[in-house]
């Protein structure tokens, strides 16, 4: 029986030509958004791991305001730090207004503040108030730390002035790590790194105690960037000098400090006892990773040349060891 | 093919004209992007962490050495060649190239002031020798030897010392904490079967004068930078105002002491020393200069001995032939 076929208005006899050309557009079509659409998916968000890749990190630091050392003696931590971050150009020159600061601390151990193995808690409290005042919309602080995270930030004291201070921990979870090649790197390839925190970050400040190293010679504030390295990083002492200097090609801050007001100089980086730190009562602020870990060489007994990772990092172009070309502002505030 | 009518062009440019009003908005949300914002958002979904705070004591599982004064803050761990360096980083090294077996490391809380508290970390370094080399290596010179067994010192704020084959240090977060820390001493080594009833064989190979015997200390490897060189015994010695460093080696036979005595003296040249020649008085015995310093290097039975890096060639030819007389009785 012949099927009578009722034609609407917009209906039309298609030729089968037409037709087909037709099928074969729209499927392009679709393929192509489809393509378009699976290109462009990011499966882990913002923030997320995205896999292997040749990356360098944002550059935290701040080329207008100049590069500077000011190296300040006197005992009480807030007041040091006031003078030096005044000497420099003051915070108001690298923090401005909206900045998401992050302050990489030395939380590496579940220990004491006492022992000054770890971030002075009142020092980050300072800091992160200066911050603050200038403007800052948050402040956090981040540490991939050797011990257990919680007991490090409890124990040191740091979570507590934390709190108190209005900035934001964060903890070391997987999904903040990205595994990365540092172009130019020796020894930073497809390994991972805590990118997620760097990457929300506008600004980036090192905090870091002095201490001598067993494996170093001494931690200051490129063996601070340890902090941001995940997996089995301990395979690194193998070849620490050129690993240090690994970490300082990876970070460009916007201000280092380095805390020497009670120096560990023995039994580093754990210490273990009062006994293995010595008042030296200084407080170096820079703009330089390497200058300010130079000068602080000489809180330990030694100089730049004894410790090979800041000679590294000099000849890598990543700052000066000599301090003096800086002209370096030496305040005494007693 | 049929022309499309005016309605149908009219509702397809408002088509197009929606969706790229659509891809206009998601380029101005993309742009003006905050990635902290996004983080924050997945730092919620993952369970933002509670309120980090100190771990709140727990009398579960309190070890049978503790005294009644302190409360366990948690379990204790354990960690291997493997881990340590998981929980003491680059100190790590110190310990694995002296015959490092295990560590255990324990906290815990004054019953008083759960604010004050203490963390005993217990090396088990595989033999007596091991132990007492990692204790003098880092032993304090602020220290204050006190009477608990074969060596033990304290600190303001801390306890070291050695037992069996274990070294164990406690430290505190106060110094407010000294009776504590005393009483967990005492307590582990009355509770240890290891316990140090003899003191380990060490000033005996130095002569007693003008001795520093708190600093006699046991290295095990890359002694003075020379890779071959292990298992020697440091001591200091006061000469007026200058200090000089003897050591002394026990090795396996005399062939193997003067074939060491050989390789250093050579070690020393190939690092911008020169032979001066033989101790006045000393047989198998070499002088050398090593920049501002002298050294000295002999060999007598099994022995290979010397001092180090003194400051000038008198003092350091004294304490050689004071080493020499000891030696040979």
């Amino acid at each position: 029986m012949k099927r009578d076929c009722v034609k609407t208005p917009f209906q039309t006899r298609m030729a089968r030509r037409d037709f087909l050309k037709r099928t074969a557009q729209a499927g392009l079509a679709v393929a192509a958004t489809g393509a378009l659409g699976y290109f462009l998916y990011d499966p882990e968000g913002p923030g997320g791991t995205t896999g292997k890749s040749a990356l360098a990190l944002p550059d935290f630091s701040v080329p207008e305001a100049g590069k500077h050392i000011a190296i300040v003696t006197g005992t009480d931590r807030v007041k040091t730090v006031n003078a030096g971050l005044k000497a420099i150009g003051g915070i108001e020159a690298f923090i401005k207004k909206g900045d998401r600061v992050l302050i990489k601390v030395n939380a590496a151990f579940a220990t004491p503040s006492t022992l000054c193995a770890t971030t002075n808690p009142d020092l980050l409290a300072e800091v992160a108030r200066l911050c603050f005042h200038a403007g800052a919309a948050s402040v956090a602080m981040a540490d991939n730390t050797i011990n257990d995270p919680s007991s490090c930030y409890a124990l040191t004291g740091l979570a507590e002035a934390a709190e108190s201070s209005g900035v934001r921990t964060i903890l070391p979870r997987d999904s903040l790590f990205q595994e990365i090649t540092i172009p130019g790197s020796n020894l930073i390839k497809d390994w991972p790194v805590l990118l997620a925190p760097l990457r929300s970050a506008t600004k980036l400040i090192g905090i870091c105690p002095v201490k001598d190293h067993n494996r170093s010679g001494a931690s200051m504030t490129m063996k601070n960037w340890y902090g941001f390295i995940g997996g089995r990083r301990n395979i690194f002492h193998q070849d620490i000098h050129t690993f240090i200097k690994d970490l300082a090609l990876m970070i460009q801050p916007t201000i280092v400090i380095l805390d020497g007001t009670m120096s560990m100089v023995s039994n580093g980086p754990t210490g273990g006892s009062v006994s293995d730190l010595k008042p030296t009562n200084t407080m170096i602020v820079s703009t330089d990773q390497v200058a300010a870990d130079a000068a602080g060489a000489a809180l330990l007994g030694r100089k730049p040349s004894d410790l090979p990772f800041i000679g590294k990092a000099e000849e890598a172009g990543l700052g000066t060891a000599d301090i003096e070309h800086l002209s370096p502002k030496r305040i005494n505030i007693g | 093919m049929r022309r499309a009518r005016t309605a149908e062009t009219c509702i397809g440019l408002l088509i197009l004209i929606a969706l790229a009003g659509i891809a206009a908005t998601i380029y101005s949300v993309q742009s003006r992007f905050d990635p902290s914002y996004f983080t924050a958002m997945k730092a919620k979904e993952e369970k933002a962490p509670a309120r980090i705070s100190l771990p709140a004591p727990s009398e579960t599982a309190a070890p049978s050495f503790l005294p009644e004064s302190l409360v366990p803050m948690g379990p204790s761990q354990t960690f291997n060649a493997e881990t340590l360096s998981d929980k003491i980083d680059g100190k790590a090294e110190l310990y694995l190239s002296s015959g490092f077996a295990s560590l255990t490391s324990s906290r815990f809380a004054k019953r008083s002031d759960a604010k004050s508290w203490l963390e005993l970390y217990v090396y088990d370094m595989g033999e007596a020798g091991n132990a007492f080399s990692v204790y003098t290596v880092q032993k304090r010179k602020e220290g204050q030897d006190f009477d608990l067994g074969a060596a033990a010192y304290k600190t303001e704020d801390a306890v070291f010392f050695i037992n069996g084959s274990k070294y164990v240090e406690i430290v505190s977060s106060s110094p407010n904490m000294g009776d504590e820390m005393l009483a967990l001493a005492e307590n582990l080594v009355g509770s240890d079967p290891q316990q140090n009833t003899r003191k380990p064989d060490t000033a005996g190979f130095f002569p007693p004068e003008s001795l520093d015997a708190g600093s006699v200390t046991l290295h095990m490897s890359d002694v003075f930078g020379f890779s071959e060189l292990n298992r020697v015994y440091t001591a200091n010695y006061e000469m007026g105002a200058l200090q000089v460093t003897a050591f002394v080696s026990k090795r396996e036979n005399a062939g193997e002491a003067a074939g060491l005595a050989e390789a250093y003296g050579r070690f020393l040249i190939e690092n911008g020393g020169s032979e001066i020649g033989p101790v006045p008085g000393i047989p198998n015995s070499k002088l050398y200069q090593v920049y501002d310093t002298f050294e000295t290097v002999l060999h007598k039975g099994p022995f290979f001995a010397g001092t180090h890096e003194a400051e000038t060639r008198e003092s350091a030819v004294e304490i050689a032939s004071r080493l020499y007389r000891k030696l040979v009785e």
